[in-house]
């Protein structure tokens, strides 16, 4: 097995490497990350929109640039599609398509930090907005659902 | 459905059949997911210059958009690919956002370059990839044989009686369950493929 009896040494040594810096915070980001399987979503009926478009990772198209640099974000489910723009202070949001219902905005463990009508154009708006982990939770008369998890 | 994963004993379990497990709602394999792929995540974040607190919120978003997609993994094997690409992109956003500064093609290298300290990354591409096929392997071993050869690279060493004492491994059996961890971490696939790929290129005229 040990053609090169070093081999597994510097093996043992790279790893110890890889590993540095790593042990600091991992008990307290596991510790989150197994809390959070508990109050995952069970719901059958409420949708996942997935992160579809994120100006702050993707080449800008030109349907979605912002010229002021805000951030754009599209969540997407099959027939229907959420448009968040994170302003600085607060953020802006439509539903496609159009239609009314509320917005709430869920934090890790599912504590609800803020909510905003939709008005019939399907617009919404939620001032201020809080820095941190968030998801929105998007309910209209005919579909309910939860957008994929950012941080703003 | 057969019981998935070890019950006092040590097996290692196929990603496949953790990731299956966890989207059923099992809240072992979900434990055992993050245990495996917590320090690469972490690792993969550590070039950013994020506060404490940023990182731990981009770690958080991380999984946390992993528990809603679990079911639609359509490759469980690429999972650690999954982990590292959503890690990477959160923490340009977060990277940049701190910098007050907007890019005006994230796409430029030169700009992605901008948000990770100059030691890990720019510099050294070759070592970060390393790094993260090492971690990569890391995960492939039993839940045991991860967690001695963890303690044993900590800096300053812990002790053997402690590392005993928290793994359950006896003194004596903790040089030949090493050895038997590190032969296993040299076949992970992420290793063979690093040696591959360094063999490969050393053999390609310069």
């Amino acid at each position: 097995m040990s053609e090169r009896p070093g081999d597994i040494e510097d093996l043992a040594r790279d790893l110890a490497d890889a590993l540095r810096g790593t042990g600091a915070l991992s008990e307290a980001i596991a510790a989150k990350a197994i809390e959070a399987f508990t109050w995952r979503s069970i719901d059958d009926e409420l949708l996942t929109a997935g992160l579809l478009f994120d100006s702050a990772h993707e080449a800008q198209p030109v349907a979605t640039r912002d010229d002021d640099g805000n951030r754009v974000l599209v969540f997407a489910t099959d027939l229907r599609t959420v448009e968040v723009e994170v302003l600085p202070d607060r953020v802006v949001g439509q539903f496609s398509p159009p239609s009314a219902g509320t917005v709430e905005v869920e934090a890790p463990q599912g504590e609800i930090v803020a909510t905003a009508e939709v008005d019939d154009l399907g617009f919404f708006m939620i001032d201020p907005i809080r820095t941190g982990v968030v998801r929105l939770r998007c309910s209209t008369s005919t579909t309910r659902l939860v957008t994929d998890w950012v941080r703003l | 459905m057969g019981e998935p994963r070890r019950a006092g004993g040590d097996v290692e379990t196929d990603v496949t059949v953790l990731v299956k497990a966890a989207a059923l709602g099992d809240a072992a394999a979900w434990a055992e997911i993050v245990d495996r792929y917590n320090r690469l995540l972490i690792k993969v974040l550590l070039p950013y210059r994020l506060t404490s607190g940023e990182l731990e919120d981009v770690a958080q978003t991380v999984w946390l958009r992993l528990i809603e997609h679990l079911g639609e993994l359509r490759e469980p094997r690429a999972l650690p690919c999954w982990i590292i690409t959503t890690a990477r992109r959160e923490a340009t956003y977060v990277a940049s956002r701190s910098a007050r500064m907007l890019p005006s093609d994230p796409q430029d290298p030169t700009w992605s370059a901008q948000l990770v300290s100059d030691e890990d990354f720019d510099t050294d591409l070759v070592r970060a990839e390393r790094h993260e096929a090492l971690l990569e392997g890391l995960a492939t071993l039993t839940v045991r044989q991860r967690q001695l050869l963890v303690l044993l690279s900590e800096d300053p060493p812990v002790p053997y009686a402690e590392i005993s004492r928290r793994t359950g491994i006896a003194m004596g059996a903790i040089g030949p369950t090493r050895a038997r961890a590190l032969e296993r971490l040299r076949a992970a696939p992420s290793i063979r493929a690093l040696r591959a790929g360094v063999e490969e290129s050393g053999r390609r005229p310069r």
